[in-house]
């Protein structure tokens, strides 16, 4: 016998298992696509239902009274504290939210992504931390008009110093990752409530929990701006590049090997993932596990495709914070916690979850 | 006769050598074994094909020249069309199916910015090339590891290369699987493609392969034939072992029969201190 035919022989003998339909690790293809508008329409109502929801008592025939008459669509009664309830606290406060938490589960989910590491989230990376102490710093000194691009420096530079700090203990591996973004949050942190306490005017201990926890108690108009401005310009042409990075899934030689200029992508899109996280923060605070829990959870649904991953994670991650902020605003009425207590509620089990998937690789 | 002309590929890590200037020239439409001891330098070659990993600064990029096309002179994206490359021991750190694997390759083709990827069967032709396509949604991590060898295969198909570089395809693979996965390096280039390999096992390279590029010590020794290569002589010189070279008896290719170097047929008790003295005699 030939070389080629022992080779034939050897691939004649293939199909040894029959399909099994209900085998584990078959996953169902083509359901995802339902879960775009199903998604966008849950994120509508999740927005339209917040905002009815609140201390002072209002009906919602009233709160869309409000809405519509500002939007000139028809004539409001209402009284102008009342309207100001709506129109200049709840409003801006839910959609606020939405983009925060939008931006959030897109950084993370492109930051898993590009570093291979679901663990990657801006929060554990110290991104969040590093965007508060930028931020904070700003403040202090007066120059709040560069707010958002102090705390995306400060996120830049945390980034960099997770990474880099991760590379010098040796192979570059998902806990190694979280243990030197510990560091750096760690850091940052301290140095924010230093910074607070050292400058302490008013209420120093509520602007430390806020900055540090993360809360979207001061969202006003100018909140909003900055954070849908920052989702439009930034994190749409993060969300479509969803296919360049499939092509890391088996590291950096295969996605050069696919055509990839690795070295600029990835420098590309992580400085994105910091601009986006820093507008974020700029307003909200480090809150917590937003990146890790959404992309991870829509992974698990939808399966590993950025295209649909990333769509998803921003939409998904937009409906959570929406109604956990409301929670955080409602719940312990009539006063009001951090929204990012709830977040690390919710988002370090699911930490734990992802760390016992991925034991074998620790 | 059409010749892959790979020229002047050099790498240094900080003043040590790892290739220096190699290159070979072998006719295309075969599998080309790329054989030498560890550090001998076939990774090193490979990825300087492949065009993903830069030479030293300051020389020449070198050439890897297909009908008269230098690889790496075009574009990236470019490249890619033209040439696939199979690493060692390749692991995602997330869940994909063998499907999604597979249509990895076919990236290069495709627009980036592509917000629903058209998928023309490419996918199925590769999947079905490789023997995977009854397995398509299957997780990747789920399969033995010769299956994923063959997912990784059709995955390099789907790029539709002119020239498929593969780093140790049969590492950590049992016989079966290392036979399988040679038995489909032949097919593939029965198809016209060009296939170089980087291989441990000598008799799998005089096996299956029709062309071997001998590497030692970042050097190319020899160029040739299974027979005018693989001989007592290089082997003894370049993996310092002694050797004699056969002929199998059902296909007539050359079989490798490595010596031990013993002086006598040993006890199993004395056997470590034999084997100590032995590779020390053969060494020196």
């Amino acid at each position: 016998m030939s070389p080629v035919e022992v080779a034939e022989a050897a691939v004649e003998r293939q199909p040894t298992t029959p399909r099994q339909p209900s085998r584990p690790g078959r996953v169902r293809p083509g359901a995802w696509v339902w879960w775009l508008p199903v998604l966008t329409l849950a994120l509508v109502a999740s927005v339209g239902w917040a905002v009815t929801v609140g201390p002072a008592d209002l009906s919602v025939r009233e709160v869309w009274q409000v809405i519509g008459a500002k939007l000139g669509l028809v004539e409001s009664s209402l009284s102008p504290i009342r309207a100001g309830i709506v129109w200049e606290l709840r409003l801006p406060r839910v959609l606020t939210a939405a983009a925060v938490g939008a931006g959030l589960a897109l950084s993370g989910a492109v930051m898993q992504a590009l570093t291979r590491n679901p663990l990657a989230d801006p929060y554990l990376l110290g991104l969040s931390s590093g965007a508060s102490t930028g931020a904070v710093l700003v403040l202090l000194v007066g120059v709040s008009a560069v707010l958002p691009l102090a705390a995306f420096a400060g996120a830049l530079a945390a980034l960099v110093l997770t990474l880099l700090l991760a590379r010098s203990l040796g192979e570059i591996t998902p806990t190694r990752t979280v243990l030197a973004g510990l560091a750096v949050s760690s850091f940052a942190g301290a140095i924010t409530s230093l910074l607070i306490f050292w400058n302490a005017r008013g209420d120093a201990f509520r602007q430390v929990l806020n900055w540090i926890l993360g809360s979207l108690a001061g969202a006003d108009w100018d909140a909003v701006a900055i954070t849908w401005g920052a989702l439009l310009l930034v994190g749409i042409p993060l969300a479509l590049r969803g296919r360049t990075l499939d092509a890391f899934a088996f590291g950096d030689t295969a996605a050069a090997a696919l055509g990839i200029d690795v070295g600029r992508t990835r420098w590309l899109l992580l400085v994105g993932t910091a601009l986006l996280t820093g507008a974020m923060v700029s307003v909200s605070g480090a809150i917590g596990f937003v990146g890790l829990v959404l992309p991870n959870a829509v992974r698990l649904v939808v399966g590993f495709q950025h295209r649909r991953l990333l769509p998803l994670s921003v939409l998904a991650g937009a409906i959570f914070m929406v109604w956990v902020d409301t929670l955080a605003r409602t719940a312990f009425d009539p006063r009001e916690i951090p929204v990012g207590i709830i977040t690390v509620l919710v988002g370090a089990p699911v930490f734990v979850l992802v760390l016992i998937r991925n034991k074998e690789r620790a | 006769m059409s010749m892959l002309e790979v020229a002047h590929l050099t790498r240094r890590v900080g003043e040590k050598v790892l290739l220096a200037d190699a290159g070979f020239t072998a006719p295309l439409g075969g599998v080309i074994a790329l054989v030498g001891p560890n550090g001998a330098g076939k990774s090193s070659l490979l990825r300087l094909m492949s065009g993903t990993m830069a030479g030293p600064k300051g020389a020449t990029a070198g050439r890897v020249v297909l009908d008269g096309v230098d690889l790496l002179s075009l574009k990236r994206r470019e490249r890619a069309r033209q040439l696939a490359l199979v690493e060692q021991e390749l692991r995602a750190e997330f869940s994909l199916t063998v499907r999604q694997v597979v249509a990895l390759g076919r990236i290069p083709h495709e627009s980036g910015w592509a917000v629903a990827g058209a998928d023309d069967g490419s996918v199925d032709v590769a999947m079905r090339r490789a023997g995977v396509l009854h397995q398509s949604d299957r997780l990747l991590s789920t399969l033995s590891g010769g299956e994923q060898q063959r997912v990784q295969l059709a995955r390099a198909l789907a790029q539709d290369p002119r020239l498929l570089l593969l780093d140790e395809p049969t590492n950590h693979l049992d016989v079966r699987a290392q036979m399988d996965t040679l038995g489909l390096l032949r097919e593939i280039a029965a198809d016209g493609v060009t296939v170089v390999a980087a291989l441990h096992d000598l008799n799998l390279a005089a096996a299956y392969c029709d062309h071997v590029v001998v590497l030692d010590r970042g050097r190319v020794r020899s160029v040739g034939g299974v027979r005018e290569t693989l001989t007592p002589e290089m082997i003894e010189e370049t993996y310092g072992v002694s050797a004699d070279v056969l002929t199998h008896p059902r296909t007539g290719r050359p079989l490798i029969a490595f010596s031990p170097a013993l002086p006598a047929p040993a006890s199993a008790a004395t056997l470590p201190d034999v084997i100590v003295s032995g590779r020390g005699g053969v060494r020196g």
